[in-house]
C-alpha cells in the first residue's frame, strides 16, 4: 500500500484510539469501506473532483447518519473531503491491520452469503487463533457470489469453504 | 613509206647511210639526248611505277590469300557449329518434348502432392473441429448443469441451510488446527 494510505490509516487508528474504541470504529470503518469499493456509483461520485468537497462530505454524512458511532463518520468525512474519497476501502483495510498488529492480531477477512451471528463470528475467530496460534480480528463481507459457507483470508492463506468453489469444482470435474 | 623507200629516195652517197652523213649524226644525237633524258628522268619513273605496281599486285594477292583462308576457315567454323541441321533440329525437338514430359510428370506430382495436403489438413481440420466441438458441448453442458445446480442450490438455502454451511465450516476449521 502507498505511504499515503498507511499515513492515513496511522492518523485514523490514533483518532480511534483516542476515543477508546478501536475494533468497532475499525469495523465500522471497514463495512464503510467495503460498501465503497463495491458501489462503482458512490466511489465515482467521491472521486469526482468537479463536485465541491462538502457536497461529497454531505452525502456521506447522509449514508452514515444514525449508523456508525460519530467518530466513524468524523473520520470518514476527513478523508472524503481530503479527496482521499476513492481509497477508503484500502484505508479502512491498512486501519485494520495496524489495530490488529497493535494488539497482537491478524485481520481474518471472512467472505458469507449472509451476516454472521456473534456467536458465530466469536467461535470462527476461536478456531482461526487457533489455527494460526495469533488472536485474530474478524472482518466480515457479505458478499453474495460466495453463495453459502465462508470464505476466509488471513495474510497469504485462503480458506475456501464456500458452495461457490464446490460449484466451480463441479464444473471442472465435469 | 617504208625505210627502203626513204633510203633510196635520199640517194646514194657510196656508203650504207643515208646520202646527207651529217644529217644522220645529228639524227643520232638528238636521239642520244632524247634516250639519255628519258633514261635519266623518265625510266626510273617508269620502272618505280612498274615496282610499286608489282609490289601492290603482290600484296593485294596476298591479301586476297588471306582473305580466302579466313574465309573458309570461317565457313568450316559455321559447318562446325551448325553441324548436320536436320539432326540438330530432331535433337532440339526431341529435348523439347522430354522437358515438356518432365514439366508434365513435375507439375502432376505437385497437383497430386497438393491434393494430398489439402485431404490431410482437412481430415485434422475436421478432427480438430469434432473434439472442439465436443469439449464445448461438454463444457456447455457442463455451465448448464452448475447453473441450475446453482439455482437450485440457492432456492434451496435458506437461513437454516446458510446456518447449517457456517456451522460445518467452523466445525471443520477447528478440527484441523
Amino acid at each position: 500500500m502507498s505511504d499515503r494510505v498507511q499515513g492515513y490509516a496511522t492518523a485514523m487508528l490514533a483518532v480511534a484510539e483516542a476515543e477508546g474504541d478501536v475494533s468497532a470504529i475499525s469495523d465500522e470503518l471497514f463495512a464503510v469501506g467495503r460498501a465503497v469499493d463495491t458501489n462503482d456509483e458512490l466511489r465515482n461520485t467521491l472521486s469526482d473532483a468537479r463536485i465541491p468537497a462538502e457536497r461529497r462530505m454531505q452525502i456521506m454524512d447522509d449514508l452514515l447518519d444514525g449508523k456508525t458511532r460519530p467518530a466513524t463518520k468524523g473520520l470518514v468525512s476527513m478523508v472524503v473531503g481530503a479527496g482521499r474519497g476513492a481509497d477508503l476501502g484500502k484505508i479502512a483495510a491498512a486501519l485494520a491491520e495496524k489495530a490488529a498488529t497493535s494488539q497482537s492480531k491478524q485481520v481474518a477477512t471472512v467472505r458469507s452469503a449472509v451476516p454472521l451471528s456473534d456467536d458465530q463470528r466469536d467461535r470462527l475467530a476461536a478456531a482461526l487463533a487457533k489455527k494460526v496460534g495469533t488472536e485474530v480480528d474478524v472482518k466480515v463481507i457479505q458478499d453474495s457470489s460466495v453463495v453459502g459457507g465462508l470464505v476466509t483470508t488471513i495474510g497469504d492463506t485462503v480458506i475456501d469453504g464456500s458452495v461457490r468453489t464446490r460449484l466451480s469444482r463441479l464444473r471442472e470435474s465435469l | 613509206m617504208s625505210t627502203l623507200q626513204l633510203l633510196a629516195a635520199e640517194g646514194p652517197n657510196g656508203r650504207f647511210l643515208p646520202g646527207d652523213v651529217l644529217e644522220f649524226w645529228w639524227g643520232l644525237l638528238a636521239f642520244l639526248v632524247v634516250f639519255g633524258l628519258l633514261a635519266w628522268k623518265v625510266f626510273p619513273l617508269v620502272k618505280k611505277a612498274l615496282d610499286q605496281g608489282q609490289a601492290d599486285a603482290v600484296a593485294d594477292a596476298t591479301a586476297a590469300e588471306d582473305a580466302t583462308a579466313e574465309a573458309q576457315a570461317k565457313i568450316a567454323a559455321t559447318r562446325a557449329e551448325l553441324g548436320d541441321p536436320a539432326a540438330e533440329s530432331e535433337r532440339i525437338i526431341a529435348e523439347a518434348r522430354e522437358s515438356a514430359q518432365q514439366l508434365r510428370v513435375d507439375s502432376n506430382a505437385r497437383t497430386q502432392q497438393m491434393v494430398n495436403d489439402a485431404w490431410t489438413k482437412a481430415q485434422s481440420d475436421v478432427s480438430a473441429m469434432k473434439v472442439q466441438a465436443n469439449a464445448d458441448m461438454q463444457a456447455e453442458v457442463a455451465a448448464q448443469a452448475v447453473g441450475a445446480a446453482e439455482q437450485v442450490v440457492r432456492s434451496s438455502l435458506d437461513a437454516g441451510g446458510h446456518g447449517d454451511l457456517i456451522e460445518s465450516y467452523i466445525s471443520q476449521l477447528g478440527a484441523s488446527s
